[in-house]
């Protein structure tokens, strides 16, 4: 007998029972009691929890992530419209780090404003909240380069896995100069330390944007090698920053 | 009611054990922790609230591993960190939404709850304003609010009056002393008279161990014959601050008032006094500090 067959039994069933409505109502009066008593404090669903993480996203950094979006599609626009395509591979690589600080940026916010010790009492605790924020800021960051992607692969005259290499590479290089800057003692107090080494990536960026020889096919087996090992050093370097944030090293430091 | 036991606590950091060894079992009341700056009360407390990773020992909520409980031990937690961050451009209302939410509470609930906390700390009036406005007793006052928004059976205070005016205090005192009835409230500090009129138990660290620990009754039968008063002269007041423990000193004239904490008597006119908690605490915390001067001379002596 499978589950709907039995589940329509016992409904069946169910409509010809007769329910004492007096004894109903004592049994949910007890169990309201007993409610009380215990004062069993209510929990959202799971999409309600969800929903409200969403919500409580910090509006600055979403707002800066759509601007720099925005900025780049004019940008992008204008360029593309000119004779030398080649300038477009500057702002394209040069941006790369500014969502990933942005990223990392948000998912500190808690951290940046000394909140993170209050998570000791929440559903989620810090660990669990910044694993969030980072999927959630991830998922904003790869959906605006997936659209730049599919704007520029025509104009640079790549695929859109190519335009989305190029992109990919310098933001996960990025996140993971961060997250060995987060990693030191002095990185986690001085926030400017963020700054500047999103700044030198960058600068450094750009630098090699302007060598268009490094976006010609030939060079594409290189940009596989290094979003590799940027892929890999970057997953080393988030699972290294959670056991700190387990440990209670980030939060700690008093 | 809620059972938290601590089995053998410790937590070493590379330069130091911030606690050693500690054993401890809080059931429903206000438990006091009182220790001098350093003394891992911070660290103990971090611990209990699974911020800080133990060294060893176990922490259990009704015979359960508060690893293992997860989110649902979290719910029963309420807590107050020592430095207590907030959202300067958040109204006061919104930043306990916030945290309403960050503590998965249904909105409705939510927000009849967070309504009740501003009224209870005296805030609805202000619900609206920027916290960057508000002075650091009403901040304190936030801190409160979202600590009980889940009506937690564990409320950790780490701190929760310092830096506040003295009616602020004794605000606080009375608003933590009603929530003590049917929860475990562990408050910190080092300032003993927000805790001497409040505490159902205290339990006083020093360098990560626990000195003592009982109801204030248990915690001064020791020290009830070592309280003295005696008024000396100037000179005999130096003397005697730098052979005894001094507890109070006031000048009298012709000399100076002297509070002394001491098992023999200090001065030929010296008087038996009741003794205070603040005797107490430093009673204890000295014959700490002697053992551990005896410890240290027994080593170098066997060194030798």
């Amino acid at each position: 007998m499978t589950k709907k067959e039995l589940y329509e039994l016992f409904y069946e069933d169910s409509l010809r029972m007769k329910i004492d409505q007096q004894r109903k109502e004592q049994s949910l009066f007890l169990l309201n009691q007993a409610v009380d008593q215990k004062k069993i404090i209510p929990l959202a669903s799971p999409d309600e929890i969800l929903k409200k993480q969403l919500r409580f996203l910090d509006p600055a950094i979403l707002l800066l992530q759509s601007l720099c979006f925005l900025l780049l599609l004019l940008l992008f626009w204008s360029l593309g419209r000119t004779e030398n395509k080649e300038f477009l591979y500057i702002p394209m690589t040069a941006s790369a780090p500014v969502f990933s600080m942005l990223m990392i940026a948000g998912c500190r916010r808690e951290e940046t404003y000394n909140i993170a010790e209050l998570t000791g009492s929440c559903f989620f605790n810090y660990r669990q909240l910044c694993v969030l924020r980072m999927i959630l800021y991830g998922m904003v960051n790869l959906s605006f380069m997936t659209v730049l992607s599919f704007f520029l692969c025509a104009d640079i005259q790549r695929s859109v896995l190519e335009a989305g290499i190029y992109f990919l590479v310098p933001f996960l290089m990025t996140g993971c100069v961060q997250f060995a800057i987060l990693l030191t003692g002095t990185g986690r107090r001085n926030h400017y330390s963020l700054i500047a080494g999103c700044l030198f990536m960058t600068a450094g960026w750009t630098g090699a944007a302007s060598f268009p020889e490094i976006y010609e096919p030939a060079a594409l087996t290189v940009w596989m090698i290094l979003l590799f090992l940027c892929m890999i050093s970057y997953g080393i370097e988030t699972a290294a920053i959670l056991r700190q944030i387990e440990r209670g090293d980030l939060l700690c430091t008093n | 009611m809620y059972k938290l036991v601590l089995e053998g606590l410790s937590k070493n950091f590379k330069e130091k054990k911030a606690v050693d060894s500690l054993s401890l079992s809080l059931s429903h009341g206000v438990y006091g922790l009182l220790g001098e700056n350093g003394a891992g009360k911070t660290t103990l407390m971090r611990m209990i609230c699974g911020l800080l990773q133990k060294s060893s020992g176990r922490i259990l909520c009704d015979g359960m591993e508060i690893e293992k409980m997860g989110s649902s031990y979290r719910r029963l937690l309420g807590y107050l960190p020592q430095d207590f961050g907030y959202y300067p451009d958040y109204s006061a209302q919104r930043f306990l939404m916030y945290l309403a939410a960050l503590k998965a509470l249904p909105d409705a609930y939510a927000r009849q709850r967070v309504s009740e906390l501003l009224e209870l700390v005296n805030l609805s009036h202000v619900k609206d304003q920027k916290l960057k406005t508000f002075s650091g007793g009403m901040l304190k006052r936030i801190g409160i609010a979202q600590a009980l928004l889940n009506e937690p059976k564990i409320l950790i205070l780490d701190e929760p009056t310092s830096g506040l005016d003295p009616k602020e205090r004794i605000r606080f005192r009375n608003i933590i002393s009603s929530l003590g009835k049917d929860r475990i409230v562990l408050l910190s500090t080092h300032i003993v008279s927000d805790i001497e009129y409040i505490a159902d138990h205290i339990v006083m660290m020093q360098k990560g161990k626990m000195a003592a620990c009982g109801t204030v009754e248990e915690i001064l039968l020791p020290v009830k014959q070592s309280v003295w008063e005696c008024q000396v002269s100037q000179k005999t007041s130096e003397i005697l601050e730098k052979n005894c423990l001094i507890s109070n000193l006031k000048n009298a004239e012709p000399g100076v008032l002297l509070r002394i904490v001491s098992d023999t008597i200090p001065a030929a006119n010296a008087v038996h006094v009741p003794p205070t908690l603040e005797d107490a605490y430093l009673y204890y915390l000295s014959a700490e500090q002697n053992t551990d001067t005896a410890n240290t001379a027994e080593q170098k002596g066997n060194k030798a």
